[in-house]
C-alpha cells in the first residue's frame, strides 16, 4: 500500500514538473525583464534570455519541484551577474535599443523610457544582493519565500535586503517615500 | 509565518510606484521572443511551439511565424537542429510539426509552497567564482562579450566583400561555445537568401566565418556556403 502511495505521489509530481516548453512558453517574455533589472544592459538582453533558457534546458533534470518561478529566476541572477562582471550597463547610450516611437506615441515613450532609466540608475545603486531582492519582489512579484528560494537564502535574509534595499532607495530619491 | 510585506506598488501613488508600474510592462517583445527562439534553435533546443508565449498584450505567436519569419518551414528548422546536434554536439529535445497546445497560464504572482527539494541552490551572490563555474559550461564565456546587435545588414553589392582578418575576440573565442542569438541568426538569413540572393548569403556566411570561427554552426555555415557558391556559378 505505501509502495503505491509513493509511485502515486512520484506519478502525481513527475506530472506536475513542467516541460521545457512549458516554462519557454510562460516565462519567455519575463526572463528579459529580470535580467534586464537585474543590471544586463539594454544590448545583452536577449542574448542573457537566451542564455537563461540554456541554462534551463541543461539542468532541467536538476529541478525536483518548487515553484518554476523561483528557479528560473535563480538561474536569472546567475546569468546577470556573469553579464554584470563582463560588461558595465551603458546608462545614457542614446544608441541603446530604443526603436523609433511614432509622433503620437514619442512622448508617452519618453516619459516610460525617463522612470526605466531612473528606476535603473537608482537600481544600479544598490549592492547585488539587495538588487536582486528587490527586483524579484517588486518587478517580479515572487512572493518572500520564493525570492529567498530563487537567491539561495534564508527567508529573514531576504526580508533584510528588501528592507535595505527601500531604505537606500529612499535616500536615493531624497528622503522623499518610495 | 510572517506575511509578506505590501509592494511599494500597491502602497499608494509614489514616483517609485509609478517606475515599477512601467518596469511590469517592460517585457520582451513579439519580435524579440521569436529572436529568442531562433537562437534556441541554433543552438539545437526546439521548443514545440510558442504560441502561448506573447508578451502582455501581444498578439500569440506560432512557430509558423518563426518559419515565416527565416523564411523556412518547420521542418527545415527542425532537422537544421537535428543536424546540428549530431555534428555539434549540441541537444536536441523536441520536435512537433504542427502541434497545437493549450496556451499556459499566465505566470501566477500568487505564493508557492516552501520548496521540498529544488536544484543546488546558488552560492551567496558575492561567490562570483562559484557563479562563474556554474555558467561558464552552459553561457558564452565573460571573457567574450556578445556581438553587437542588432544584426548588421549585409552589403547591398552582389559581389561579397573580402573577408577581412580575423579578430583578436573572434580569435580567443572559446570553441564549441554555445552558438549566440546573432549568429544563429546571420545563418538562418544567409539560409533565408540562397534563393533570392545568393551572393548575399555568401557574404553572410563570411561574415559569419569573421566573427564565429571557432562555432559549433561551422558544418551547417560550410554547407550553405557551398550551396551559395553553387548557385552563384550556376548564374
Amino acid at each position: 500500500m505505501t509502495d503505491a502511495l509513493s509511485l502515486a505521489a512520484a506519478t502525481d509530481e513527475r506530472l506536475q514538473t513542467p516541460g521545457f516548453d512549458d516554462i519557454f512558453r510562460a516565462e519567455a517574455a519575463y526572463v528579459s525583464r529580470t535580467v534586464r533589472y537585474l543590471g544586463v544592459n539594454d544590448a545583452d538582453v536577449e542574448d542573457a534570455t537566451q542564455e537563461v533558457f540554456v541554462v534551463v534546458h541543461r539542468r532541467l533534470n536538476d529541478f525536483q519541484g518548487g515553484s518554476p518561478r523561483a528557479w528560473v529566476r535563480q538561474i536569472c541572477v546567475l546569468v546577470a551577474n556573469n553579464h554584470r562582471r563582463s560588461r558595465r550597463r551603458r546608462l545614457e547610450d542614446p544608441s541603446d535599443v530604443h526603436e523609433a516611437a511614432s509622433p503620437a506615441v514619442q512622448h508617452d515613450d519618453m516619459e516610460r523610457r525617463r522612470l526605466r532609466e531612473r528606476l535603473l540608475a537608482l537600481l544600479d545603486e544598490l549592492p547585488p544582493d539587495q538588487r536582486a531582492t528587490f527586483v524579484l519582489f517588486e518587478i517580479e512579484q515572487l512572493t518572500m519565500a520564493e525570492t529567498a528560494e530563487a537567491l539561495g537564502c534564508p527567508l529573514q535574509t531576504a526580508y533584510s535586503r528588501l528592507h535595505a534595499a527601500r531604505a537606500k532607495m529612499r535616500t536615493s530619491m531624497g528622503g522623499r517615500e518610495p | 509565518m510572517t506575511a509578506d510585506p505590501k509592494r511599494l506598488m500597491e502602497d499608494g501613488p509614489s514616483p517609485l510606484a509609478d517606475m515599477l508600474r512601467v518596469a511590469q510592462d517592460d517585457v520582451l517583445s513579439e519580435e524579440g521572443v521569436e529572436r529568442v527562439h531562433a537562437g534556441l534553435a541554433a543552438a539545437g533546443i526546439v521548443v514545440g511551439t510558442i504560441s502561448a508565449v506573447a508578451a502582455v498584450g501581444a498578439k500569440p505567436i506560432a512557430t509558423a511565424g518563426v518559419a515565416k519569419l527565416f523564411g523556412i518551414s518547420l521542418v527545415k528548422i527542425g532537422i537544421a537542429a537535428l543536424a546540428l546536434s549530431l555534428l555539434g554536439g549540441g541537444v536536441f529535445v523536441a520536435l512537433s510539426v504542427g502541434e497545437v497546445r493549450a496556451p499556459a497560464p499566465a505566470a501566477s504572482t500568487t505564493a508557492a509552497p516552501p520548496p521540498a527539494a529544488i536544484a543546488p541552490p546558488p552560492p551567496p551572490v558575492a561567490s562570483t567564482e562559484n557563479v562563474a563555474i556554474t555558467i561558464d559550461t552552459a553561457a558564452p564565456s565573460a571573457s567574450s562579450p556578445p556581438p553587437p546587435r542588432p544584426v548588421a545588414p549585409p552589403p547591398s553589392s552582389p559581389k561579397p566583400p573580402p573577408a577581412p582578418p580575423v579578430s583578436a575576440s573572434a580569435a580567443s573565442a572559446p570553441v564549441s561555445a554555445p552558438p549566440t542569438i546573432r549568429e544563429g541568426a546571420l545563418l538562418l538569413d544567409a539560409r533565408r537568401s540562397l534563393d533570392s540572393d545568393p551572393a548575399r548569403s555568401l557574404a553572410l556566411v563570411q561574415q559569419h566565418q569573421k566573427e564565429f570561427p571557432t562555432s559549433q554552426l561551422a558544418p551547417e555555415r560550410s554547407r550553405i556556403e557551398q550551396e551559395a557558391r553553387k548557385r552563384i556559378a550556376g548564374r
